[in-house]
C-alpha cells in the first residue's frame, strides 16, 4: 500500500471514532477555569486599589498642604522701613482720639467708700461690679471698650484713675467723690506697632514689580491687598488689547 | 428546550467569559478533541489530561481568534501544541528508535475495513514516541515537514525519516494483527 494511501486510510478510520468523554471532566475543566480566572483578576485589581487608594491620599495631602500655603501667603506681611514723620502723625492722631474734656476730673456718682485712702480700681472689670456710675464718663466707657476689645486694638496694662476718697467730715454735696486721674496713660498699642512695620504689603511690592515691567499707566496685571490681608489679582483686558 | 447556539455566539459568548458558551463548546468539540488526545497520548489518562490543559488553553486564548480561517481547525492547532508541550515536558519526544530497531517488512495490502478504531488507536499509542507525534502530525492532521521540523525543534529530514519508520512499524504491526486474525481483539 502506498504511503499516502495508508495515510489516507488511517485517517478516515480514526475519523469517524468518536470516544466518549467522562462525564465529569468538564467539572474538572470548570473548576481550573475557575482558579485561573480568579488569579488574574484578583491580583492587579488589589494593586490597584492600593495605587488608587495611596494615589488619593497623596493628591488629597497635596492639596491640602497647597490650600495651607495659600490661605497663609496673603496674611504674611513683608516688613519694609517706614518713615519716621510717617508713623509720628499715626499715633498723634490715635492719641488725639481720646476726649480732653474728660482728662482731668470726673464726677462720680455712686457709692460712697467709708475709707479715708484711695481706692483703687481695676477697670477691666465690668462696670456693674465697680459700682462706679458716670453716664458722663466717656473717658471710662472710651477706656473699658478699649480694654474689653482684643486684637490691635489699645489696651491699658496700669491703672489710670483713682478714686479720691475724702475724709467723711470734709466731704460736700458737690464734692462727695472725686475720680483723680494719674499720669498720662500709657497706651499698649500692639496694632501701632504691627502697623509701624506693614506699611507695604506684598500687592504694593508686586505691583512695583508688575509696574516697572509694563513701563506704563494702564497696567495689565495689577494686585491689590485688603484690610484682612487678602490679596486679590486684577487683570485688565483693555490693557491687554492694548499690548496686542 | 433546548438553546442553540451558532459559532459565533460560542466565540463571543466563551471571548466573554461565560460560563454557558464555555460548556457548550466543550460539549460540542470534547469527542473530537479527545480523538485527537488519544493517538498523541500513550494511555487514557494522559489524554484526558490533555484534553483538560488543551480546553484551558482554547479558552483563555479565544480572545486572539480573528475569526482567520476554520473555528475548529484554529482549535485542533491548540491541542496538538498542547501534546507536543506536555510530551516534551516529559521529555518523550526526544526518545527515538534506533536505525537497527527499525525492520523494513516486506510492502504488503491489507484490509482496513475491518480493523476496530480502538485497535488502530492502540497500535499509534504503541508507537515509539517520536513516530508517533510526526505520523500524527503529518498523516493526520497534514501539517508539512518544515511545520513539524519547527514545532518539535528538529529538522525536516528528520522528521521525515521518521514519518518512514512510523509508517513501516504501523504496516508491519497491522499485518501482524491480520495474519494472527486478532482484528477487534488486539486492543485487548
Amino acid at each position: 500500500m502506498q504511503d499516502n494511501l495508508f495515510d489516507e486510510a488511517v485517517r478516515k478510520k480514526l475519523d469517524s471514532f468518536e470516544p466518549s468523554v467522562r462525564a465529569d471532566l468538564w467539572l474538572t475543566v470548570a473548576e481550573q477555569l475557575d482558579q485561573q480566572a480568579v488569579e488574574p483578576i484578583t491580583k492587579p485589581l488589589k494593586t490597584k486599589k492600593v495605587l488608587r487608594w495611596w494615589s488619593i491620599a497623596a493628591m488629597l495631602a497635596f492639596g491640602l498642604g497647597m490650600g495651607l500655603i495659600y490661605v497663609k501667603q496673603p496674611h504674611e506681611v513683608v516688613y519694609l522701613s517706614a518713615k519716621k514723620e510717617a508713623l509720628k502723625e499715626e499715633k498723634d492722631e490715635i492719641i488725639s482720639s481720646v476726649p480732653q474734656e474728660n482728662r482731668e476730673v470726673v464726677e462720680n456718682n455712686g457709692v460712697v467708700s467709708t475709707s479715708p485712702s484711695l481706692v483703687k480700681r481695676d477697670l477691666t472689670k465690668k462696670s456693674s461690679d465697680r459700682k462706679i456710675t458716670d453716664p458722663e464718663n466717656k473717658l471710662v466707657t472710651a477706656i473699658e471698650s478699649a480694654a474689653a476689645s482684643t486684637g490691635n486694638r489699645p489696651t491699658i496694662d496700669n491703672e489710670v484713675v483713682t478714686i479720691a476718697v475724702p475724709p467723711y467730715s470734709e466731704r460736700t454735696e458737690e464734692k462727695e467723690l472725686q475720680l483723680v486721674f494719674l499720669e498720662t496713660p500709657k497706651l499698649n498699642d500692639r496694632g501701632l506697632k504691627s502697623r509701624e512695620k506693614k506699611n507695604f504689603g506684598i500687592g504694593e511690592i508686586l505691583n512695583y514689580v508688575v509696574g516697572s515691567v509694563d513701563h506704563g499707566d494702564a497696567k495689565v496685571l495689577s494686585f491689590a491687598s485688603d484690610d484682612e490681608g487678602t490679596l486679590k489679582v486684577a487683570v485688565d483686558l483693555k490693557a491687554l488689547k492694548v499690548k496686542l | 428546550m433546548k438553546q442553540l447556539y451558532t459559532i459565533d455566539d460560542l466565540v463571543e459568548g466563551c471571548r466573554k467569559g461565560e460560563r454557558k458558551a464555555q460548556e457548550s463548546l466543550y460539549r460540542a468539540i470534547a469527542s473530537k478533541m479527545f480523538n485527537l488526545c488519544l493517538r498523541y497520548a500513550v494511555s487514557e489518562q494522559e489524554a484526558e489530561d490533555m484534553l483538560q490543559n488543551g480546553f484551558i488553553k482554547v479558552f483563555q486564548s479565544i480572545a486572539g481568534f480573528r475569526g482567520e480561517g476554520s473555528f475548529e481547525g484554529w482549535i485542533r492547532r491548540i491541542f496538538v501544541n498542547t501534546a507536543i508541550e506536555m510530551l516534551r515536558k516529559n521529555k518523550v519526544i526526544q526518545n527515538t528508535v534506533s536505525v537497527d530497531t527499525v525492520f523494513d517488512e516486506e510492502q504488503q495490502t491489507f484490509d482496513m475495513e475491518d480493523l476496530e478504531v480502538r485497535d488502530l488507536l492502540t497500535l499509534i499509542q504503541q508507537l515509539p514516541d517520536g513516530y508517533r507525534v510526526v505520523f500524527n502530525m503529518y498523516a493526520i492532521e497534514g501539517y508539512s515537514h518544515k511545520e513539524i521540523a519547527v514545532a518539535l525543534e528538529i529538522s525536516e529530514g528528520a522528521s521525515k525519516s521518521q514519518l518512514s519508520r512510523a509508517r513501516t512499524w504501523l504496516k508491519s504491526k497491522l499485518i501482524m494483527l491480520e495474519r494472527g486474525g486478532n482484528y477487534g481483539s488486539y486492543a485487548g
